[in-house]
């Protein structure tokens, strides 16, 4: 019995292993419009062909060799469609984007809540005893006081030297990283972008105080707002993103809690790299605007708008769309 | 932790997928890490020279110029030090540099290609699998069902093995003869002993000791007699009577010895007949 379906199926298995062999080495463009139609065909006959070979107890070589010929054709075959990289783009922050973000507005107003209350404390403990801002700023920050001493002059002149496109790509590169790592730390049930959040925060509102405390006020916030407001929202999200998936492994729910991570990953991933246009955006501002003579009333009521125009873009963007899409692209 | 994984197919039929172990993976990852840092640190030093090179004194244009390439060397750094595996596993299918090195692939957990969003997911954790020179990532694939970091469980994606089975070798031989492990049928045929009989005997011989005795004692009568049933008459009388003689604690290791025997025997007739003989198989 086994001989006869060794006889009959042997050809097959063949052809489907210098099918494969091809494609591996050159590719799947290596094969024909016919090839590829022939290894559709072939590949479910191949898999009926491993339970035969199961149920006759075929020797245990052969088994492996029609298992592994199978999981082979399986992966080529059940793979994603491929949909233009531009379209989707586009598709992704026109429409899927907005929706994801207010689907998960839950965790950006908790993300916006752990920062602004390290900003606050920091703040008020700065206001308070004004050396205690000492404790918040990084031991590398030793501008800080040299800012100060430019008091007649705008802050932000100290960077008039320096070449806007290398500051902003710098920037660029240094918040995307943040933003990415707040993603990844979630993973630490959440704890990981608490302190992200907690430490950015508390650098902010420290900062704040200290100004305020030699009556520097309006300066700091002409220099902060123009991309700080765009970059703290962005930040946020990312923020956001990480506390998803803390959420995610903390209280699986129904589900397992592997199960549970899956799902609040593939929400989050997204939401995460969507905030990539926005710190180009707010980097392109720090390097060009923020150094720039343009009154500092102005960089303000610029800096609030390149906060709002995405944030109400956001909240507005695709609810009309009629075409029914996922949440999450596959 | 298992060293192998199973998929449904639609077919209803389970396949049987090698997973990655753990030394392949981290030398696969140790191949991507040395290239990823080598152009790093490439970069890096490319940018320090520049910083170095080009004081704020440069004619204004030379300085313009400079500033924008340098800009784009930055960018070059961060996309890189995000994106070396994105990048790969997209395009690649699943496979980096050092994963097609290993012939290792990133596979969805359910079967089936990677999609971007779980390349996105498992590559921005690896920060976190990499805490500590990836021990992280090691004591999460050591505890995990699957051979999994935290950046596979998240993203639900397994990391499978395409090492060739061990059998390429004999896949290219005739598969007839692979069937009977080389054998000729014929004496087999002597002895009215079926093929799959005659393979079910052998394995069991070969691997009789990684059973428990209970298990041996109740398999061995059912063995005996189909065997005694298919050749009880072209076998040696006084064998057959020892065969017959009821398995106990004390005497089923004689009885397997003799199974032993007399597989020898049909092997030894079988080189000793000419090779081929007809198709039975």
């Amino acid at each position: 019995m086994s001989g006869l379906f060794l006889k009959e199926r042997e050809p097959i298995w063949k052809r489907m292993e210098s099918l494969l062999g091809r494609v591996d080495k050159r590719g799947l463009k290596s094969l024909t419009e016919d090839e590829i139609g022939e290894l559709a065909h072939l590949y479910p006959s191949l898999v009926v062909d491993v339970a035969r070979a199961r149920a006759l107890n075929l020797d245990e070589t052969r088994q492996k060799y029609l298992n592994n010929l199978a999981i082979r054709g399986h992966g080529l075959l059940y793979r994603r469609k491929k949909v233009p990289i531009l379209y989707s783009l586009y598709r992704f922050f026109r429409v899927d984007y907005p929706r994801l973000f207010r689907a998960q507005s839950v965790y950006l107003l908790l993300s916006a809540l752990i920062f602004f209350l390290g900003g606050i404390g920091a703040c008020a403990s700065v206001l308070l005893s004004p050396s205690n801002a000492y404790y918040f700023f990084p031991a590398s920050f030793d501008t800080v006081d040299e800012d100060l001493g430019l008091s007649d002059r705008d802050i932000s002149d100290r960077y008039r030297g320096n070449p806007g496109a290398t500051m902003s790509s710098g920037i660029i590169g240094n918040n995307i990283t943040v933003a990415f790592n707040a993603f990844a730390l979630g993973i630490t049930a959440g704890l990981g972008t608490l302190l992200v959040l907690l430490k950015n925060g508390m650098l902010i509102g420290a900062l704040a105080g200290h100004f305020h405390n030699y009556g520097l006020s309006y300066p700091f916030w002409s220099f902060i707002t123009p991309h700080g407001a765009l970059e703290i929202f962005a930040i946020l999200i990312a923020g956001a993103a990480g506390l998803r998936i803390g959420h995610a492994v903390v209280v699986p729910g129904s589900s397992t809690r592997g199960r549970s991570l899956y799902t609040g990953a593939r929400e989050a991933v997204f939401l995460v790299l969507g905030t990539i246009p926005l710190f180009v955006v707010a980097g392109i501002i720090e390097g060009f605007i923020t150094p720039s003579t343009i009154p500092n009333a102005l960089k303000i009521v610029l800096g609030v708008a390149a906060f709002l125009v995405p944030f109400l873009y956001l909240m507005s963007a695709g609810r009309t769309e009629s075409d029914s899409t996922k949440m999450v692209r596959d | 932790m298992l060293e192998f994984d199973r998929i449904e197919t639609p077919q209803n039929v389970e396949l049987i997928r090698p997973l990655a172990g753990m030394g392949t993976r981290l030398f696969a990852g140790l191949i991507d890490q040395l290239l990823f840092v080598l152009v790093l640190v490439f970069l890096y030093i490319f940018i320090a020279l520049f910083y170095a090179t080009n004081p704020i004194q440069y004619m204004r244009t030379m300085y313009e110029v400079n500033s924008l390439l340098f800009s784009f060397l930055i960018l070059l750094f961060f996309t890189i030090y995000w994106g070396y595996y994105m990048f790969f596993e997209f395009f690649w299918n699943g496979q980096s540099i050092g994963k097609r090195y290993m012939k290792i692939r990133v596979v969805k957990q359910e079967g089936g290609a990677v999609e971007f969003s779980e390349i996105a997911i498992r590559n921005l954790i690896r920060v976190v699998d990499g805490l500590m020179f990836y021990l992280v990532a090691g004591a999460s694939m050591f505890f995990s069902e699957r051979v999994q970091r935290l950046g596979d469980l998240a993203a639900g994606t397994v990391v499978v093995s395409e090492q060739e089975p061990v059998s390429k070798v004999s896949s290219d031989e005739s598969f007839t003869a692979v069937a009977t492990n080389g054998k000729a049928p014929a004496a087999l045929q002597d002895y009215g002993i079926t093929p799959e009989l005659y393979r079910t005997l052998k394995s069991y011989c070969e691997r009789r000791n990684q059973f428990e005795p209970q298990a041996r004692m109740a398999l061995l009568p059912k063995l005996i007699s189909l065997l005694l049933q298919q050749a009880g008459e072209a076998m040696d009388d006084a064998l057959v009577k020892r065969l017959q003689e009821p398995v106990t604690k004390d005497l089923y290791k004689l009885h397997e010895e003799i199974l032993v025997l007399i597989l020898e025997q049909i092997e030894k007739e079988d080189s000793a007949s000419p090779a081929g003989g007809e198709e039975t198989l």
